[in-house]
């Protein structure tokens, strides 16, 4: 017959048929002899089975601790460290805040030299300046430092340090203690 | 899960051992019981619960409390479990003498140490997966989805994993149905 099949009638016994399953099924098992027979078969089986049923005894935790421990020690576990997001943020952030202060203090306004407004003194000549550069100074600056501009604002005394510094970057460290000396009659 | 095994088990992960061991305290006992259904035999359910707790305590940053932590203990003494049936293909038989009630005579105490060796030797020939598929359906009485979860198969896999293993303990066992 069609609706015979054993597997039916495992699961209509187990309860895993659906329910319109189960209302198709049923009418045939109650008039098929071998599904009958293939049920009683099932059942006493499980009956078997669970009357047989191995008893569990029951274990020693002191043995289950030790065995435990001894394992952890041989092994060295330990739990595997867990990911938190603290861990990644800290470094980052600790790290975002040293590159953070380092690059600010780049651009820290330094008080340069080159901001200072160095007076010179109004009494100096054109001649006395000139006499007080090095000739080998006046000779690697050239027609630059002598322009009737440059002469201007050392005649009226007051020259941006900038502007005088910027010239005299262009000295090695020598020429410029020297040039400086000999024009504000001491050290910077 | 309590919030007494809540903070029992962030301790543990700090690396605080003896909050571990009170989780093993409070769980030892069902491990144990599902060590011994699976292998059926004392000694390597021991071995089997020690190395599951093992394995939980190693991974216990993964564990992030979605379910208890006992059904954490399940899984991995399922799959260990599992793995050791595969390896070892085999059922240590531990048959006890056992009395049936109202039968006192010698041949019945004989058949029925038969019938349980036969029942060993039944289950020793289902597979690994057959047998683990009775096991959680015949002794826990776990539902076919829960099974399909627990062993991450079909749950059409299971049901005919099921019927299966039941033809097979119904074939060994013929002579006392």
């Amino acid at each position: 017959m069609k609706d015979c099949s054993k597997e039916k009638v495992l699961f209509y016994l187990e309860g895993l048929l659906s329910e319109k399953e189960s209302e198709d099924f049923f009418p045939h098992l109650e008039t098929c002899e071998e599904c009958q027979k293939e049920l009683k078969r099932i059942q006493r089986l499980k009956e078997i089975l669970a009357k047989e049923r191995e008893e569990i005894p029951k274990p020693n935790f002191s043995r289950l601790l030790s065995d435990f421990r001894r394992k952890r020690m041989v092994k060295r576990i330990k739990p595997e460290k867990r990911f938190s997001w603290r861990l990644v943020f800290l470094p980052v952030g600790a790290l975002a805040i040293i590159l953070f202060l380092f690059l600010f203090q780049q651009f820290l306004p330094v008080a340069s030299p080159r901001d200072k407004e160095i007076y010179l003194p109004v009494d100096l000549s054109y001649y006395e300046i000139i006499e007080n550069i090095p000739s080998e100074v006046k000779e690697e600056l050239g027609a630059r430092l002598l322009t009737k501009s440059d002469w201007g604002k050392l005649e009226e005394g007051i020259l941006s340090a900038f502007d005088y510094f910027a010239l005299i970057e262009e000295l090695g460290e020598k020429e410029k203690e020297v040039l400086i000396k000999n024009l504000i009659g001491g050290d910077l | 899960m309590s919030e007494r095994e809540k903070e029992l088990i962030e301790k543990a992960k700090d690396g605080d051992e003896k909050s571990f061991e009170v989780l093993m305290t409070d769980n030892y006992l069902r491990v144990f019981n599902l060590a011994f259904r699976l292998l059926r035999n004392e000694d390597d359910a021991y071995e089997l619960t020690s190395d599951t707790f093992i394995r939980a305590y190693q991974n216990l940053g993964k564990f992030r409390g979605a379910s208890s932590f006992y059904t954490y203990l399940y899984r991995i003494c399922l799959n260990l479990g599992i793995n050791r049936i595969k390896r070892e293909k085999r059922l240590t038989v531990s048959i006890k003498d056992k009395e049936v009630p109202g039968v006192n005579g010698p041949i019945e105490i004989h058949r029925n140490k038969r019938l349980g060796e036969a029942i060993e030797s039944a289950l020793r020939h289902l597979s690994p997966r057959e047998r683990v598929v009775f096991l959680l359906r015949h002794d826990e009485d776990r539902t076919i989805k829960e099974i399909a979860q627990l062993l991450n198969i079909k749950e059409g896999t299971v049901k005919a994993t099921y019927f299966h293993a039941l033809k097979k303990l119904q074939w060994s066992l013929r002579e006392y149905l």
